[in-house]
C-alpha cells in the first residue's frame, strides 16, 4: 500500500433507504464535509481500494436475517480492507448486542436511525479527531511490512522465536540450525530492519502483526 | 477469620469522571489495566471497567475484605473524581469471571448510554459490561 489519500473530511455512506440516504447525505453537506453515498454495502466494498481515507456511515438494516455477530463481521471486513476508516454504525432501535458487537468488532461509535444532525455532528467529530491517527498508524504499518519482506523466510523465523522471547540456543533447537546461524541471522536482520535495538525490534514485530502469527509455543 | 466469611461475596458498580489530560488516558488505561489484572487475580476479585474516555464504570466483586480495601483505594485514587455508587451488597454468586477491560474508546453512543443510564439505570449498566466482556457468539 502506497500513500494513504486522506483528501477533504470525507464521509461514505452506506444506506438502502434511499430518503434516509439523501438526508443523510443532505446533513453533512450542511457540515461542510464531501460526501460519498452508496446504496448497497456491495458498492462500498468494490470502491473501497481507492476511497479517500475517512468516516463510513454504515447502515444496518437487514437484522432480521443476521444475528448480531453479523453486524461484526460488516465491521470486520471493511477495516480488513482499510484499517485506517473510522467505521460508525447506523440500527434503528439498536439492542446493546448490537452496539457492544460494532464496537467490539473496530467501530468507532453508533448511530441510531433516524440519524438527527445534533447526533451526527459530535460523532463524526469524534470520527475525524481519530482518523490522522489511524492513518499514520497504518502508513508505519505499510512501511514496515515493506522492509518484512526483505526478510528470508528462514529470518523470519527466526525473528519470531527472538520476538518471542527465546533464547538463541532455543531457536537453534527448534528449526535445527547452529547457534552460531541463529546469531548471523539476527544481525542480518538488524540490518535490514535498520533496527539497533531489540526494544526497537519488538515494538515493529507488534506493529506489524508478526507475533499473530508467530510461534505457536504457548 | 470464621471459614464462611471467605465464602460471602460483595459487589460494587460505580462511575466516575476521568481528570486525566486526554492526551494522556491512552497511556494512564495502559498501566491501570495491568495493575488492575494482576492485582484483582491476586485478591480473589472479578469484574468489569469500561472507559468512555470521559467517565469510568466499573463493576467489582469478590470477598468482602478485600472489595472494602479495594473500594478505598479508588475511592482515593486521583485519575478520576465524582465517584458514584449505583450498586452494592451481597450478592448469590459472580457474575464475571475474571477482570477484565469491556471498552476503552471514544464512542459519543456509548458515553450517552452510561451518562443517560446513571440514574436507576444499575441493572443496564451491568448488562452493558457482561455483554462487553460476554464471550457467546461475540467473537466470530
Ligand atoms: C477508575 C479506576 C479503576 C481502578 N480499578 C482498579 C482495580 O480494579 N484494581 C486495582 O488493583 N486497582 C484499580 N485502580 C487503581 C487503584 O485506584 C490504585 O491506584 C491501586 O490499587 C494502588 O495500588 P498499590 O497500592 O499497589 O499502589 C483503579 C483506578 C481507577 C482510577
Amino acid at each position: 500500500m502506497g500513500e494513504i489519500n486522506v483528501g477533504q473530511s470525507t464521509v461514505h455512506i452506506v444506506d438502502s433507504d434511499p430518503a434516509h440516504r439523501r438526508d443523510l447525505a443532505q446533513m453533512v453537506r450542511q457540515l461542510g464535509l464531501d460526501c460519498h453515498p452508496f446504496a448497497a454495502f456491495s458498492d462500498l466494498m468494490e470502491a473501497m481500494g481507492y476511497l479517500p481515507a475517512g468516516c463510513i456511515l454504515l447502515a444496518w438494516r437487514d437484522r432480521a436475517a443476521n444475528e448480531a455477530a453479523a453486524l461484526g463481521a460488516v465491521v470486520r471486513s471493511v477495516l480488513l480492507q482499510r484499517p485506517e476508516m473510522a467505521v460508525v454504525i447506523m440500527a434503528a432501535s439498536p439492542t446493546i448486542a448490537d452496539v457492544v458487537q460494532a464496537l467490539r468488532a473496530g467501530a468507532i461509535d453508533f448511530l441510531e436511525i433516524p440519524v438527527q444532525t445534533e447526533m451526527l455532528r459530535p460523532v463524526l467529530d469524534h470520527g475525524f479527531a481519530v482518523l490522522p491517527a489511524r492513518v499514520a498508524r497504518q502508513q508505519r504499518i505499510g512501511q514496515a511490512s515493506a522492509l518484512t519482506t526483505q526478510l528470508t523466510p528462514r529470518e523470519q523465523e527466526v525473528l519470531r522465536g527472538v520476538v518471542a522471547g527465546l533464547t538463541n540456543r532455543a531457536i537453534a533447537e527448534r528449526l535445527r540450525i547452529g547457534v552460531r546461524t541463529v546469531e548471523m541471522h539476527r544481525g542480518n536482520i538488524m540490518q535490514k530492519l535498520q533496527m539497533d535495538n531489540l526494544a526497537a525490534l519488538i515494538r515493529f514485530a507488534i506493529l506489524t502483526g508478526i507475533l499473530d502469527h508467530g510461534l505457536d509455543a504457548a | 477469620m470464621r471459614p464462611d466469611e471467605d465464602l460471602r461475596l460483595h459487589h460494587w458498580l460505580y462511575i466516575s469522571r476521568c481528570v486525566v489530560e486526554p492526551a494522556w488516558t491512552a497511556a494512564m488505561m495502559d498501566t491501570l489495566v495491568a495493575h488492575a489484572k494482576g492485582r484483582n487475580a491476586s485478591i480473589g476479585l472479578t469484574g468489569a471497567l469500561l472507559f468512555t474516555g470521559t467517565h469510568f464504570l466499573q463493576a467489582l466483586e469478590g470477598p468482602p475484605t478485600a472489595l472494602a480495601l479495594m473500594r478505598a483505594a479508588i475511592g482515593e485514587d486521583r485519575r478520576h473524581t465524582a465517584l458514584v455508587t449505583l450498586d452494592e451488597g451481597s450478592i448469590p454468586e459472580r457474575r464475571f469471571a475474571g477482570w477484565s477491560l469491556a471498552y476503552a474508546g471514544g464512542s459519543i453512543y456509548l458515553a450517552n448510554k452510561v451518562r443517560g443510564a446513571m440514574d436507576g439505570g444499575a441493572p443496564a449498566l451491568m448488562h452493558l459490561l457482561e455483554t462487553f466482556v460476554g464471550s457467546a457468539g461475540l467473537q466470530a
